[in-house]
């Protein structure tokens, strides 16, 4: 059964996905471009100096949404099918238990979005060590973690705002989300986030189980 | 897990976003940073004398409330304006019996401000050793940047590869003096924008302090020994145009240090301050020929200090308690606690937790006993609702308010 549910959350999400992957291979492709041309223009020495005197965040800035715009995408593909003509209903009459079937359709989601994040981290990382060292690397990697790790919640709240049968209580939802995501986009050093990762983590746990509740609220026939 | 405890949860974590959000949404709207005056030591009237631009008729106050017109104070301050007075003829021969030359007091004028984030900001590890003795005018940047833990290696920026061979002769050099690996900290000023350049000081693992520099591409490195007078916690460089020393020292006592450069040995000199938490406080240094004007903001305030630049004797000094800030003010009534994320002594980010003092509980008995009287629902939940608003306050009106059953009570909604 839950092969089963798999593919047919693969079904709903695979054009979504294709076109995430694209984007990711779009600003990979943009952002060792836009590397070369700082070499270029500005030289390398200047390059890495702006990182140690202005601490300036090398690559282009869309990164910065990017992974939560993917998230957003991903979620929509698979619970809005759900929302419209009472899919969702049909879904929890499978012969498995409800939040069972929750559990594997949020996996399902966030091990897509898991690969596409930490495929994109690679080869970003692995084309950019060709250009710095292993210090600015890290900085990198330390100023964009938030950002990719604001995609996780970021799918988790938009499912449990499509999730949520009344569209009174998805204004206050997607207001928490919103809050709460604000949290990994506060301006920060590189590195600035270590002690705060804890925190995250705490907002991911939460986001994973507030479709839950909307759930919950469905089963009980609230609308 | 049951809905219930996953509302809970909900509801607890709403609280403390609500906690971090709303106070800082508050605060934005009310805050005004509270603006200390500038105090700059006289060296005519020997005391510290309140100097405020806004007032155009009497901008100088003498502590003791005596006020002067704006051409008096251009001669009562002549150190902080002989630019002014060199300008309208008026600068003097001499002050104290000292003979006053404009090159002179460019050359002992100096400012040096401290910020406590330095101390708590994750570091990059890579540093820029420029040439202390370029060959032409001015700093040049150098193709590489060094990395100082383990070992100390060079990388150059073009190829992204060690230099093995500089690496190699600034470690040799390195081992020679007794620099024990690794090193815990190095402090330098990768700023291009300078007249000169001193490198690096580097404490190594034995608390050692290292000077570290590159001279005519070989490498100068040479012990302190400041360890005997002092356990340094900090180092910030400072080129001064006089060259008198090299920046200031922090010790883990609290105590403050210039090092001076004398007859080719470090001498750590104390400043006479009380004594300084160089992991809160701010320090700012003006600095002229005859006297250092030294302000130290801490949370409670600012005192200021004049300093004799010869030897950092203390010759006055002034404290102003901290301006309220209206943001507070307004907190102290509305939030008993609140949640923040970032903090003006460190870079990094962790949540704090503060308490605003006990008026706001009366704000939260109010909101509870109009919760209890106007908000429908069972007896069970009035008292729920209003015990969790009396404890949260409003950051837990705004969590149930957020999350469903609270103004409805019908469950099919």
């Amino acid at each position: 059964m839950t092969r089963a549910i798999c593919y047919k959350e693969w079904i709903k999400t695979r054009r979504v996905f294709l076109l995430s992957a694209l984007l990711f291979a779009g600003y990979i492709i943009y952002a060792f471009i836009h590397t070369g041309h700082l070499f270029r223009v500005e030289g390398a020495v200047a390059t890495w100096a702006g990182m140690i005197l202005k601490q300036t965040f090398l690559l282009p800035t869309m990164l910065r949404w990017l992974p939560l715009v993917v998230g957003i995408l991903v979620s929509l593909a698979q619970f809005v099918p759900e929302m419209t003509e009472k899919r969702l209903k049909l879904t929890l009459h499978l012969p498995m238990p409800g939040h069972r079937i929750l559990i594997v359709m949020l996996l399902h989601g966030i091990a897509l979005l898991l690969a596409l994040y930490l495929l994109s981290a690679l080869l970003l990382a692995r084309g950019l060590a060709c250009y710095y060292p292993r210090e600015i690397l890290a900085a990198l990697a330390w100023q964009a973690l938030p950002w990719f790790i604001a995609g996780i919640p970021g799918y988790l709240f938009t499912a449990w705002a499509c999730i949520e049968p009344t569209w009174k209580q998805r204004v206050p939802n997607a207001l928490v989300a919103v809050v709460s995501l604000s949290a990994c986009y506060l301006d920060a050093q590189p590195g600035s986030y270590l002690a705060f990762l804890p925190c995250l983590a705490l907002v991911v746990l939460i986001a994973f189980l507030a479709p839950f509740y909307s759930i919950a609220r469905f089963k009980e026939g609230i609308q | 897990m049951k809905k219930t405890t996953i509302h809970v949860l909900l509801l607890l974590f709403i609280t403390g976003i609500a906690a971090w959000a709303l106070p800082a949404l508050s605060r934005e709207a009310t805050h005004l940073p509270g603006r200390y005056p500038f105090i700059y030591y006289s060296s005519l009237l020997k005391e510290l004398c309140i100097i405020d631009y806004g007032d155009e008729e009497t901008p100088l106050t003498t502590l003791s409330g005596q006020k002067y017109t704006e051409a008096e104070c251009d001669s009562l301050l002549p150190l902080l304006n002989f630019r002014q007075l060199m300008s309208d003829g008026k600068l003097p021969d001499t002050i104290d019996g000292i003979e006053i030359t404009p090159p002179l007091l460019r050359s002992k004028s100096m400012i040096f401000r401290y910020n406590p984030i330095a101390m708590r900001s994750p570091r990059l590890g890579l540093h820029i050793l420029y040439e202390s003795m370029p060959r032409r005018v001015g700093i040049e940047m150098p193709g590489d940047l060094f990395r100082l833990e383990k070992r100390i290696e060079f990388i150059h920026c073009e190829t992204n590869r060690i230099d093995h061979e500089k690496s190699a002769r600034f470690q040799h050099a390195l081992d020679r003096r007794g620099y024990r690996f690794p090193a815990r900290w190095s402090s330098g000023n990768p700023n291009p924008r300078k007249a000169y350049d001193e490198g690096y000081f580097s404490l190594d693992h034995a608390g050692h302090l290292f000077h570290i520099k590159m001279v005519n591409g070989r490498p100068y490195v040479r012990d302190t020994r400041v360890h005997e007078h002092l356990d340094p916690l900090a180092f910030s460089m400072l080129e001064v145009s006089d060259k008198r020393f090299y920046g200031f020292l922090f010790g883990k006592a609290g105590d403050v240090y210039i090092l001076e450069a004398r007859d080719g040995r470090y001498h750590p000199v104390p400043l006479d301050l009380p004594p300084f938490d160089a992991l809160r406080d701010q320090l700012v240094i003006m600095g002229n020929l005859l006297y250092w004007n030294v302000s130290v903001t801490t949370p409670a305030g600012r005192s200021y200090y004049a300093l004799r630049t010869s030897t950092l004797e203390r010759v006055a000094e002034h404290h102003v308690t901290r301006p309220p800030d209206p943001s507070e003010r307004l907190a102290a009534w509305i939030f008993p606690f609140h949640l923040t994320f970032v903090s003006p002594d460190s870079a990094y980010l962790y949540p704090r937790l503060h308490i605003n003092g006990p008026y706001a509980w009366l704000t939260n008995i109010l909101l509870a006993a109009l919760v209890a009287i106007f908000v429908p629902g069972t007896r069970r939940q009035r008292v729920f609702h209003s015990s969790y608003i009396l404890i949260m306050g409003i950051a837990g009106f705004f969590a149930l308010l957020a999350l469903p059953y609270f103004i409805t009570n019908n469950p099919r909604k």
